[in-house]
């Protein structure tokens, strides 16, 4: 199993950048009955979230979360050594947004940069690269980007997935220090269920064409064409009640976790019904479990950090031992736990 | 039947006509086609979503929990469905 343990590197800071259009689920979609937009905001939790505009991508949202963050900490772009960004949604299929990164922020050319390809388990995913590049590579800063636009990946008439996918971006700063409490990560995938969340047209194994560009009802009721993001959300809400909650519990019960040691859980913000019932089954009490998916909705890679950039950024930073669970696309999922001591996190960023 | 048997038998009886009802009314078909073989593939308003609707509408009206696994074995057909609601309400007794 992908499963390690590494010592030496501290999470200094996480921040957070929106976009400022917000969509109101209740107000909007109108070709929904208000009935039921009422009942899907109850169910999901989500009573708003961010959408960026045309012109805006995930790099921009990421951009403005790391300029803010390394400002707040005293860093500078000279002093990061490697980008890693996770995104579904690049800003060209080639080359690597994260290279793009480099020459925004001003960072040395000496510095690593690549994408990963992942949705909502890209941050664990990447925090797993970053903290490698710093323990096994000898990197002393690496700038974790998460972040993706969904709402450009969706059918703004698909009911499935409209009223829960939002956009967000954001920057983690982490760094080498023989002091910093060990960091766990085992990361998990299953590729025979791909087909329950992705985008089946539009790549190189079925190119664009008029026909995967037509827009039509399809038999879940989704108004989509085949390169807009499908998701079969029975087997996706079966996999989070299984798969993920399983990984958890097994995950506190091999390091010895119990319950009532953890600080904070912080779940990849998929949809308000599934969380509750996650923490629930894992006995973690709800004042434990922050969400921000009420207000910024389901931010993919961006969720996870999204939610801790809000969570530290509203509260007084103490030393708080966390959870961190990212599941989604591939599929593929994972489970971090990490001591949090005194992390910086500036107020989110509204991007105009 | 003795009595106390008859009081069972009424109030199982009305107990699952309160079910059918409540879960025809939250998937808005008439209650005549909710039997033990209806399923997703044959109630075009049962789909995930409304899935998930349906039972966080039966933990209000019944005041019970449904754990993540239940609510997926509950989608097989409204005759799985039913044995669980009833099963959570006999845990409660």
């Amino acid at each position: 199993m992908a499963k390690s343990v590494f010592k030496g590197v501290r999470i200094s800071g996480v921040a957070g950048a929106v976009p400022q259009q917000r969509v109101d689920n209740l107000k909007d979609h109108q070709f929904v009955p208000e009935d039921d937009r009422k009942k899907i905001v109850a169910l999901t939790k989500v009573g708003a979230y961010r959408r960026a505009p045309v012109e805006m991508c995930s790099s921009d949202l990421c951009q403005a979360a790391a300029e803010a963050l390394l400002s707040g900490l005293g860093r500078t772009a000279q002093d990061i050594d490697a980008i890693v960004f996770t995104t579904m949604t690049p800003d060209y299929r080639v080359p690597s947004t994260a290279c793009l990164l480099q020459d925004r922020l001003h960072c040395r050319t000496s510095t690593l940069a690549y994408d990963i390809n992942m949705g909502c388990s890209g941050f664990v995913v990447g925090l797993y690269n970053a903290c490698t590049l710093i323990q096994g590579g000898g990197l002393k800063r690496v700038l974790l980007l998460a972040g993706d636009t969904q709402t450009k990946l969706c059918h703004s008439e698909d009911k499935n997935v409209v009223f829960i996918l939002g956009d967000g971006g954001t920057a983690t700063l982490l760094e080498a220090d023989p002091t910093a409490d060990d960091i766990v990560i085992e990361l998990m995938t299953d590729g025979s269920r791909f087909k329950n969340l992705y985008v089946p047209a539009g790549g190189f194994r079925c190119r664009s064409n008029e026909t995967t560009r037509r827009v039509e009802e399809q038999p879940d009721g989704g108004v989509r064409s085949a390169e807009n993001l499908y998701m079969n959300g029975m087997e996706i809400f079966k996999f989070s009640a299984t798969d993920v909650v399983k990984s958890i519990a097994e995950f506190m019960e091999a390091q010895h976790i119990c319950p009532e040691e953890i600080d904070s859980l912080f779940l990849h913000q998929a949809n308000g019904f599934m969380n509750e019932k996650i923490s629930r089954k894992l006995k973690i009490p709800d004042a434990k479990v922050p969400y921000t998916i009420g207000f910024y909705g389901n931010t993919g890679s961006a969720s996870i950090p999204l939610t801790m950039a809000h969570h530290y950024s509203t509260t007084v930073p103490t030393r708080e031992r966390c959870l961190l669970s990212g599941f989604g696309v591939g599929l593929s999922w994972g489970v971090v736990s990490a001591t949090l001591d005194g992390v910086y996190a500036p107020p989110v960023v509204e991007l105009a | 039947m003795s009595t106390s048997g008859l009081r069972d038998h009424l109030m199982s009886d009305s107990l699952d006509a309160s079910i059918r009802e409540l879960f025809a009314a939250l998937l808005r078909v008439p209650v005549t086609r909710i039997d033990d073989h209806a399923r997703p593939a044959t109630i075009e308003t049962w789909d995930s979503m409304q899935h998930l609707m349906l039972v966080s509408g039966f933990e209000e009206e019944f005041s019970i929990d449904v754990d993540p696994e239940e609510a997926v074995d509950m989608y097989e057909s409204f005759a799985a469905f039913r044995r669980i609601v009833l099963a959570k309400l006999e845990q409660r007794r």
